[in-house]
């Protein structure tokens, strides 16, 4: 019997449910009326993202002179939107945190994950975009569909892993082949579930075809582009071999000079070791 | 016309290209010749490489060859991982050039 993609992601959620912390952190920043005294308040129902939210604070990247004790001056110290980042992502590493290690290197899909958030934020940034952290966590959960798939069809996972790796074919295409839809449909279904922003979920949901994408091009067309700049310098993996296919119209979309690409590049290198530290609490 | 990375920088040298931060806002122009206090500004700004003269770069770093068939391999393997991407196009162009002096440096580091 054919998979049916409604099945998989009401099943998956019923262990993965977005962290009530996660959603509320992001709707509060999003608030210009909301106060640290508020943030601090939503960090410290959950000790133990109040004890990371510490550490991180005092961590050698911060330097700051003296002790941050409190959950408020931590969160000035970090940023806000800098700290809804790692919360997020913090949450969803967590949560998928028991897939066995030889069905898929966790730690390399991080890696890569991340690498994609970073490289979307970059690009958003030379944009000039509003709100680049919406392009992070797009980029972060573009391939959480992927993750989907080994929790609740690992046959189906495991066997296109195989196919992949015996021949030359791109991951999303034999998904297609195998299941009749790929990750990035399953992951926007389930970001829709988590109520994410509209333009996060469209942007997952189209990151291996940005050109059909009927509303904007943009959001999508940004994961696209860092997804490839990702594969291509080989941060971490998220299983596929090749670097996928560009849809120039994207990479256009962006209206970006080429030139950037290589100042793009050597920032993503230096951001990623951060944000992989921060995430993983890994060097 | 070569690319430093600005933790690599010494007082002294000459931008040849404008600077920006990683915002695009404009921090310093072409023909500054870099003191003590721009190396600092460029740090705080998070600017991670600026351009200067090709006389200008510290040799150490440039005299480290990597042999050509070292080169040659980098450039095999990152050219096997675009297989389903038109290297004409532009941007793939661009990127894989990258990729290969990415994994060069990575070597040489």
């Amino acid at each position: 019997m054919a998979l049916d993609a409604e099945r998989i992601v009401a099943s998956v959620l019923k262990v993965a449910a977005l962290p009530a912390v996660a959603l509320k952190f992001s709707e509060a920043i999003n608030d210009p009326l909301t106060s640290n005294q508020v943030l601090e308040n939503i960090v410290s129902e959950d000790s133990a993202l109040a004890a990371k939210v510490l550490m991180i604070a005092n961590s050698a990247l911060f330097n700051f002179p003296s002790k941050i004790d409190t959950i408020s001056k931590a969160i000035t110290i970090i940023g806000q939107k800098q700290l809804s980042q790692i919360i997020l992502s913090c949450s969803v590493v967590q949560m998928f945190k028991d897939i066995p290690q030889d069905v898929i290197d966790m730690e390399q899909f991080w890696r890569h994950s991340i690498a994609v958030a970073t490289a979307a934020r970059i690009l958003a940034a030379y944009r000039r975009e509003q709100n680049i952290e919406k392009f992070f966590a797009a980029g972060l959960l573009h391939d959480i569909g992927k993750l989907i798939l080994f929790v609740e069809a690992p046959k189906y996972a495991t066997e296109i892993m195989n196919r992949c790796a015996e021949s030359n074919e791109l991951m999303h295409i034999v998904e297609r082949e195998v299941l009749g839809f790929d990750h990035s449909k399953l992951g926007a279904m389930l970001l829709k579930k988590w109520k994410l922003p509209e333009d996060v979920v469209s942007a997952v949901y189209y990151h291996h075809m940005p050109g059909i994408s009927s509303g904007d091009i943009v959001a999508p067309g940004t994961v696209h582009v860092a997804d490839i700049i990702s594969h291509a310098l080989q941060f971490g993996s998220s299983g596929e071999k090749y670097v996928p296919t560009l849809n120039e119209k994207a990479w256009l979309a962006l209206g970006l000079d080429i030139e950037v690409l290589s100042s793009v590049i050597d920032q993503l290198n230096v951001q990623h070791t951060e944000a992989v530290h921060y995430i993983l609490g890994l060097s | 016309m070569a690319k430093i990375k600005v933790k690599d920088l010494a007082v002294g040298m000459t931008l040849i290209a404008d600077v920006c931060d990683p915002n695009g806002r404009f921090l310093l122009g072409e023909g500054c010749v870099l003191n003590e206090k721009h190396l600092k500004a460029l740090n705080a700004w998070g600017v991670i490489s600026v351009e200067i003269n090709d006389e200008d770069m510290p040799v150490n770093k440039h005299s480290i060859e990597i042999s050509p068939e070292i080169y040659n391999a980098i450039e095999e393997q990152v050219n096997q991982r675009f297989r389903h991407n038109d290297m004409s196009k532009p941007f793939v162009k661009e990127l894989v050039t990258e990729s290969v002096r990415f994994f060069v440096e990575q070597l040489r580091e």
